[in-house]
């Protein structure tokens, strides 16, 4: 039988709806383990156990109630600690926020609160969602709970973590290169990127405006689905895509040619085609732009935005920034205006070869990361996974994207895969992903047992 | 968001914020060495594409 924790979220909400499990009796379930992990993996960099318990007994009433119910009512939540929760500290894990508390609810939240969820905490990421997983900053980072030597991914490290190791089934996490997709191929959950803008950055301490996304971490896409639905309700909601309707374009050279992947990494990606193929799916081989312009312009876009958001704060508290944030905010220091501004002209060409590509497919299969997770005792293996991986093309064209399991290393860690859809296509997406989550069998999940 | 010519450094205003702040050299010299790369890269793939309008091609994958 499946425990109470990796139930899914369509399970849960059936099992509120029948009144065997009441949101305050899950919470409690979520906040035993959170006290009994959370010491180890360090996702969580701030708790509201007592707002928590009280929402919890508010949607206990709900659901005993005959009234309507709201979307996700009673479900737990964590948030990425650069989105603005009243009353919570938004610290982004740096010095320079120290003392901040949120006057107000950034506008995914305030969403998730209309919807019912119960708002738990917030979660640990890299410094302002920028630089590496770092011990010079206010908080350790986030572990990886396959294996606690392992860097979850990032920069939505806690997000990743927590949903993997069952303190949480949902997290909000910001993604600008990667920072959703690349804590979810980490840790074997799915994270979903929108399409640009579909979930408001409102209350969001930005990165780079132009590239930022709000993004999703579930267990899995059917959950991904549910919360997308509740918190964007022109979506349609998603039933499971059927393999063999589903024209699929597979972008070899970003993995093959362009970077070389590990090979376990390429195998799981070859079993996803595979799968597809085997089901039905019109597989076929695409070609886009080399995987390095797309990191560049990324990185070009990426850099010179965020220089310009911390300009003043380098100038006067260059000491309170980590070592890793501050090599990377510098970065735009020495880019010129003319290479921001080829960047921005070359990003719109990449959408159109992008968009060209979906005129012929329905989703593409591509890399998310080249490697499996890096130890934490290796620091330039970690920061070269920050360069070595196929996210940014997304980020830049604004294409909805998700990373979904695909199988375990020798090792034991998890590996992924990515899959994108045209613009607005988000809820097709998620179905195609739910339609190859059910080919491909449950995805295991980490036995969080590390004192054995 | 539209970044204006004054608001972006030019790498010797740069190194003026960078000397007047008193920085590890280490950390400005790597933050450099990576702008210059992103820099390079660009360049790269503008020349690229000069050339293949130049001999009539569309991209470099076509």
């Amino acid at each position: 039988m499946t425990e109470i924790e990796n139930l899914s979220l369509a399970d849960v909400l059936q099992a509120f709806r029948s009144r065997s499990l009441l949101p305050s009796e899950l919470l409690e379930i979520y906040i035993d383990r959170i006290e009994r992990l959370d010491s180890q993996l360090n996702a969580f960099v701030h708790l509201d156990l007592e707002g928590a318990r009280r929402q919890a007994l508010v949607a206990d009433a709900h659901w005993q109630g005959n009234g309507p119910k709201a979307s996700l009512l009673g479900i737990p939540v964590g948030i990425k600690d650069i989105i603005d929760v009243v009353g919570m500290p938004t610290l982004c894990q740096s010095a320079i926020r120290a003392g901040h508390v949120a006057t107000r609810d950034a506008a995914i939240v305030a969403k998730l609160r209309q919807c019912g969820a119960v708002i738990l905490g917030k979660l640990a990421t890299h410094e302002f969602a920028n630089g590496l997983p770092s011990f010079d900053l206010l908080s350790p980072p986030a572990r990886n709970p396959w294996n606690l030597d392992h860097h979850p991914g990032g920069s939505s490290s806690g997000a990743g973590a927590a949903v993997a190791a069952g303190l949480v089934p949902l997290a909000i996490g910001t993604d600008t290169g990667g920072s959703v997709r690349h804590p979810a191929t980490a840790c074997g959950i799915v994270g979903f990127k929108p399409t640009y803008e579909l979930l408001s950055r409102d209350g969001v301490f930005p990165l780079s405006p132009t590239l930022d996304h709000v993004g999703i971490l579930t267990r899995n896409a059917a959950d991904a689905g549910i919360v997308l639905c509740a918190l964007s309700p022109d979506e349609e909601p998603i039933a499971p895509g059927v393999i063999s309707d589903i024209r699929v374009g597979i972008v070899r050279h970003f993995h093959t040619n362009d970077l070389c992947a590990d090979a376990e990494v390429a195998s799981g990606i070859e079993d996803c085609v595979t799968i597809l193929a085997e089901n039905g799916a019109d597989v076929r081989e695409v070609s886009l732009s080399p995987l390095m312009d797309y990191f560049s312009v990324n990185r070009a876009i990426l850099h010179a935005e965020a220089f310009r958001i911390h300009a003043d704060w380098l100038k006067e508290r260059p000491q309170d920034y980590g070592r890793a944030t501050l090599e990377s905010l510098l970065v735009g220091a020495f880019l010129d205006e003319r290479s921001y501004k080829t960047a921005l002209g070359w990003r719109s060409t990449m959408a159109e070869e992008i968009d060209a590509v979906f005129s012929n497919v329905d989703i593409v299969v591509c890399a998310s990361a080249m490697e499996p997770p890096s130890r934490f005792d290796q620091p330039a293996e970690t920061a070269r996974t920050y360069t070595r991986q196929a996210r940014t093309p997304f980020n830049i064209t604004g294409h909805p994207a998700l990373s979904v399991f695909t199988r375990l290393s020798r090792s034991g860690l998890p590996l992924g895969v990515q899959f994108a859809a045209a613009r607005n296509r988000d809820s097709y997406l998620l179905a195609a992903a739910q339609a190859f989550e059910t080919a491909r069998g449950a995805a295991p999940r980490p036995s969080c047992d590390w004192t054995q | 968001m539209k970044i204006s010519d004054r608001d972006l450094s030019t790498e010797a205003a740069a190194f003026d914020l960078t000397k007047a702040l008193d920085l590890d050299p280490q950390v400005v010299q790597a933050a450099r060495q990576r702008a210059l790369m992103i820099r390079q890269r660009m360049d790269d793939r503008a020349q690229s594409e000069r050339s293949s309008f130049k001999h009539g091609t569309s991209n470099d994958r076509d």
